[in-house]
């Protein structure tokens, strides 16, 4: 049966065969100290395997029932991917977290969810801002005094 | 006589019941959010209660861990992300409910669900604890593995339409979870040299990833998709629908209890594998399982509020706890001069009794507190995305940073869910690899035990299948497993039972 395959998923497939090669020959380095059955190098061999075969078995059948094969290209795969509001959040994200240990939680979350509200264009800059410093205070409340969380 | 006065000691002793009704609904809460886990809040306990008297402390436990194992199905419900492990098999089912705006209709008969799992679950402690324990005490290290491997093939094929992409990602989770020192060895595997990554990766870190920030990452991708306006009309089941269901509640229950006195295993498993057992044996529901099943609800969380009687019964008759909660509350009970085993119900009967009287008012209190608030929590579902998604993804930040308060998790954390986003993409199930994480060290150690045991002969090993009817048993169950899913004996199957 032919279906398409969406932009990218050769690619990730082969992503994921190369992925598990790469664990083969780590499990088979930590195996050559210890070539016995109860070793700690056997077991991981045996799930490196099991990845490899599923892997390259997932491979095969995207290559083998897909009608347009080459269907993919860089630009539609990071089209499918990274939107602009994925990508904006990820990076987001990203600046959140380093500003964390820079800035403290209390003002580095209220900014990052009142900027992500803004660009997620939830609307009226006042009611973003009032919901941020409510869902702040909110978590301070929950996790700091009734569960006894340290926060970041 | 003395048993039922015992039993009672929860219900009549005022604060003992104010504890245990606390307990259950702040567990309810706990395992409603993802990040906040029942093992660290009652490994959080054990340092509060430490002056405590040791009636009061247990009672506390109780409550939280019969709350948090049913809470952890409310996220799974209304945002796809499990509270906690045990919840996992319930977004199978439980999210797509809530995406037809049938959230409150899921969430009441999930709390049903769990209360009767809870009771039965606690009727076989009282019962048949020491029963129970023996044949748990037969089972051996090649029996846990063969139950480890049934438990990763299960989620492997279930909640996705290709079984290799779900064996894929399960093998991938057991990569993961072997990341660290060895136990056996101490030295590194997979670490390259990095003193970071010896102390391994957190289940509940890749947990909150996968789930938490994948989903809200998945969300944002589809922003301009309108949120579902949720009825919050008939939350509570009616009788029949409640009586339509109890023989695969029974069933289910006594899946997870049994499943819950293994030791090492917990509700996550026995949620999975109640679930497959659903799917087997119920042919034709109204809603296919993966859309929306009332089955589909009710296996997984009978059977993993079962498993809490479970998992105290190996822990009560033996010293050896049944899950990470056990364990901790094992500690507890150390510290209060108690010595779980054996010699408890000789020593200490009372303790016992006090156990399965808690374990029946949190149950009840987990009914009361369970249905009310259901409309609040619904309407979670329709807060506009660009409102949730952030929050939901500060909550995860949370979540990840107060496990081990190190910032390094929270970077491990977004790594997973950047993975967990490409994986949803291209249709591969996240599920397998928080339950690979979880079940490596089991399958590990008990295939290394396992092969020591048989000095390193893998034709004794093998032979030992057919020695042991146990072990005979579960390789029967993983047999049909893997040949029920090929195409061959599907022909025969419909071959054998067509009617023309």
């Amino acid at each position: 049966m032919n279906k398409k395959t969406l932009p990218g998923e050769l690619g990730i497939s082969l992503i994921f065969v190369s992925l598990s090669i790469f664990i083969v020959i780590s499990a088979l380095y930590i195996l050559k100290a210890d070539i016995t059955l109860s070793s700690p190098g056997a077991f991981p061999m045996f799930v490196s395997m099991i990845m490899l075969i599923t892997s390259i078995l997932i491979y095969k059948d995207i290559k083998d029932n897909s009608k347009e094969r080459y269907n993919s290209s860089l630009k539609k795969t990071m089209t499918l991917l990274f939107n602009k509001d994925v990508l904006g959040m990820i990076i987001f994200i990203l600046i959140y977290t380093i500003m964390l240990s820079i800035a403290g939680f209390k003002i580095t979350t209220l900014f990052f969810l009142w900027g992500s509200m803004i660009f997620l264009k939830v609307g009226n800059w006042k009611k973003t801002l009032i919901i941020s410093v409510s869902t702040v205070a909110s978590i301070i409340l929950i996790f700091s005094f009734v569960f006894k969380v340290i926060l970041p | 006589m003395d048993i039922i006065s015992k039993l009672l000691i929860p219900f009549v002793n005022i604060n003992l019941s104010f504890y245990v009704a606390i307990g259950t609904l702040l567990g309810l809460y706990i395992g409603a959010i993802p990040g906040l886990s029942v093992t660290m809040a009652v490994s959080l306990l054990i340092s509060f209660t430490f002056s405590w008297d040791t009636y009061s402390a247990i009672a506390l436990m109780v409550g939280i861990y019969c709350g948090g194992v049913y809470g952890g199905s409310r996220s799974a419900i209304l945002l796809n992300i499990p509270g906690a492990p045990a919840a996992l098999a319930t977004t199978f089912d439980g999210y797509p409910l809530a995406m037809k705006g049938k959230a409150g209709k899921a969430i009441g008969i999930t709390v049903i669900q769990s209360v009767i799992g809870g009771f039965i679950g606690t009727l076989v402690l009282a019962i048949a604890a020491p029963f129970v324990a023996k044949i748990a005490l037969l089972f051996a290290p090649r029996d846990y593995l063969l139950l480890a491997i049934m438990g990763l093939f299960l989620v492997g094929s279930l909640g996705t339409d290709s079984p290799k992409k779900g064996i894929f990602c399960a093998s991938l989770g057991v990569f993961l979870g072997l990341v660290g020192m060895d136990s056996f060895t101490g030295q590194g595997r997979f670490t390259y040299g990095n003193v970071n990554l010896m102390g391994g990766i957190n289940y509940v870190t890749a947990m909150i990833g996968l789930f938490g920030l994948s989903e809200a990452l998945i969300q944002i991708k589809d922003i301009e998709v309108v949120t579902v306006k949720q009825k919050v009309d008939k939350i509570i089941p009616s009788w029949k629908t409640i009586i339509e269901y109890l023989p695969l509640s029974i069933r289910t229950s006594l899946i997870g209890v049994f499943v819950g006195a293994l030791p090492g295993t917990g509700g996550d498993l026995a949620a999975l594998m109640a679930y497959d057992h659903a799917k087997r044996t119920v042919k034709n529901p109204k809603v296919p399982f993966g859309e929306g099943s009332i089955e589909g609800l009710v296996a997984p969380e009978s059977a993993n509020n079962a498993a809490i009687g479970g998992a105290f019964i190996p822990m009560l008759t033996l010293g050896i706890p049944g899950d990470a909660v056990t364990a901790i509350i094992v500690g507890a009970m150390y510290i209060h001069g108690l010595r779980p085993g054996p010699m408890l119900m000789v020593e200490s009967p009372d303790v016992f009794w006090l156990i399965v009287g808690g374990l029946i008012l949190a149950n009840i209190c987990l009914l009361i507190f369970g249905l009310t608030g259901i409309k609040i929590f619904a309407k979670i579902v329709e807060v506009p995305k660009n409102i949730l998604m952030p929050i939901i993804i500060v909550l995860s930040v949370v979540g990840s940073y107060s496990i081990n308060n190190s910032v390094t998790d929270i970077y491990w954390m977004i790594g997973f869910g950047i993975l967990g986003y490409f994986l949803k993409i291209y249709k591969f199930s996240v599920g397998p690899i928080i339950l690979g994480i979880i079940l490596s060290p089991l399958l590990d150690k008990n295939y290394r035990r396992a092969m020591i045991t048989n000095e390193n002969n893998i034709l004794s090993f093998f032979a030992d299948f057919f020695k042991h009817p146990i072990t005979l048993v579960l390789v029967l169950f993983i047999l049909i497993m893997i040949f029920s899913k090929c195409k061959s004996f599907k022909k025969i199957k419909n071959r054998l039972f067509s009617k023309d």
